[in-house]
């Protein structure tokens, strides 16, 4: 079964190894070249260019950047909050132990 | 410009609104060990609206409680008196400084960093197995000078905040710059008007290095809950900034990574209900 996640269509020669297939890619006479759900490789990229493929269906990995978006403004934010106060080693304990407990949830 | 002299100080605490008469019963209970619990939970019950949000405390996640806490004999019963005087307490003093205020002090943003650090206060005096009570009043009020210098002079502490701004400093190093004291002597003044016991004034007292043993934990508990709940970002101010914890009372804590963990998980979790109850989001939006 295809995801329900966002997807886009894409040239192949942005294709990148780690992309994960929307759609299952299809040769001009309709046999299935590669299943969805798969995740690209350098050589199933190179084989699809020989079989002539100009673009594919990948998922867009939305949810993960969306969390380290919010992360990185977190972890900003920390810089931003603890700026004055950076002398004491203390400060600098506590404001590591923060990162840390950001970057666990 | 003068230093606000000690007279002035005093004057600034007289024009404050005085606590409910019940709070201060309760906290002249604090350093008494026989009080009468069942008399003072009856006088608690009269006041409808303190009734109202120690209940929505109680039930809330803040304990935990399996069954529904329906009174405050019964909170006393269940949560012991210490608990719902600090409760009684919290809710007594965020709405007696909730109206009618200078507008030079953002109130939303003050009252939900007064009860973060009371949250974190009480989490970190848990973990140590310290009074958590005492943390958390002492945590929720380490602040209430700002209001007493905010409400003596608006238009000389809008200027504090307005130094503070262009220098990016901390609000005490604008205090002392711009009134000649900060805000923890304006604290001690209050606290001592209001007859709150030793241990809850001592939280404001500076720490001085040849005095260490006489500095009191729950002064350092205070100090790390106050840039515990800053570093969380639970006020949100663009200003905020987590002050400086002296080497001392960090060490004096011993707090290892999963304590302190477990300290920010349980100050998050409890915040959002606890200033929902206490009506510390009006002004907000």
């Amino acid at each position: 079964m295809a995801s329900t996640n966002p997807s886009q269509e894409i040239p192949l020669d942005q294709a990148t190894p780690g992309m994960v297939l929307a759609e299952a890619v299809l040769d001009k006479s309709g046999a299935r070249l590669i299943s969805p759900d798969v995740e690209l490789t350098e050589k199933s990229i190179h084989a699809l260019k020989h079989r002539g493929i100009q673009s594919i269906k990948v998922l867009l990995p939305v949810i993960e950047e969306g969390n380290s978006q919010v992360r990185e403004q977190q972890l900003q934010r920390l810089d931003e909050l603890f700026k004055n106060s950076l002398s004491s080693e203390a400060n600098r304990l506590l404001l590591d132990c923060l990162r840390r407990y950001r970057m666990m949830q | 410009m003068n230093p606000l002299t000690s007279k002035e100080i005093s004057e600034a605490v007289l024009r404050l609104p005085s606590l409910p008469h019940i709070v201060m019963e309760l906290i002249d209970a604090l350093d008494n060990g026989d009080v009468d619990t069942n008399t003072l939970a009856q006088k608690i019950s009269h006041d409808q609206a303190i009734t109202a949000k120690v209940l929505g405390l109680a039930n809330s996640s803040f304990y935990g409680m399996q069954s529904k806490v329906g009174s405050i004999p019964h909170a006393v019963t269940v949560l012991g008196f210490n608990s719902v005087r600090s409760l009684v307490t919290a809710a007594a003093v965020v709405d007696t400084f909730s109206e009618g205020q200078p507008k030079e002090l953002n109130y939303a943003e003050f009252w939900k960093h007064a009860i973060a650090t009371a949250l974190a206060a009480k989490a970190i005096a848990r973990s140590r197995g310290g009074n958590e009570d005492q943390a958390f009043i002492g945590g929720l009020l380490h602040n209430i000078g700002r209001l007493v210098l905010a409400t003596y002079s608006p238009s000389r502490y809008q200027e504090v905040l307005k130094w503070r701004s262009q220098h990016d400093e901390d609000l005490v190093v604008a205090e002392i710059h711009v009134l000649g004291i900060d805000h923890k002597v304006a604290g001690r003044e209050i606290l001592a008007h209001w007859k709150l016991p030793a241990s809850i004034v001592e939280t404001l007292h500076p720490l001085t290095e040849n005095k260490l043993n006489e500095y009191s934990l729950i002064a350092s508990v205070v100090t790390v809950a106050d840039a515990i709940a800053y570093g969380l970002d639970l006020s949100g101010g663009a200003q905020d900034r987590v002050p400086v914890i002296s080497q001392h009372e960090w060490d004096v804590l011993k707090l290892d990574q999963q304590t302190l963990f477990e300290i920010f998980s349980t100050t998050e979790r409890q915040f959002k209900e606890a200033c929902m109850i206490l009506g510390a989001n009006a002004g907000d939006g």
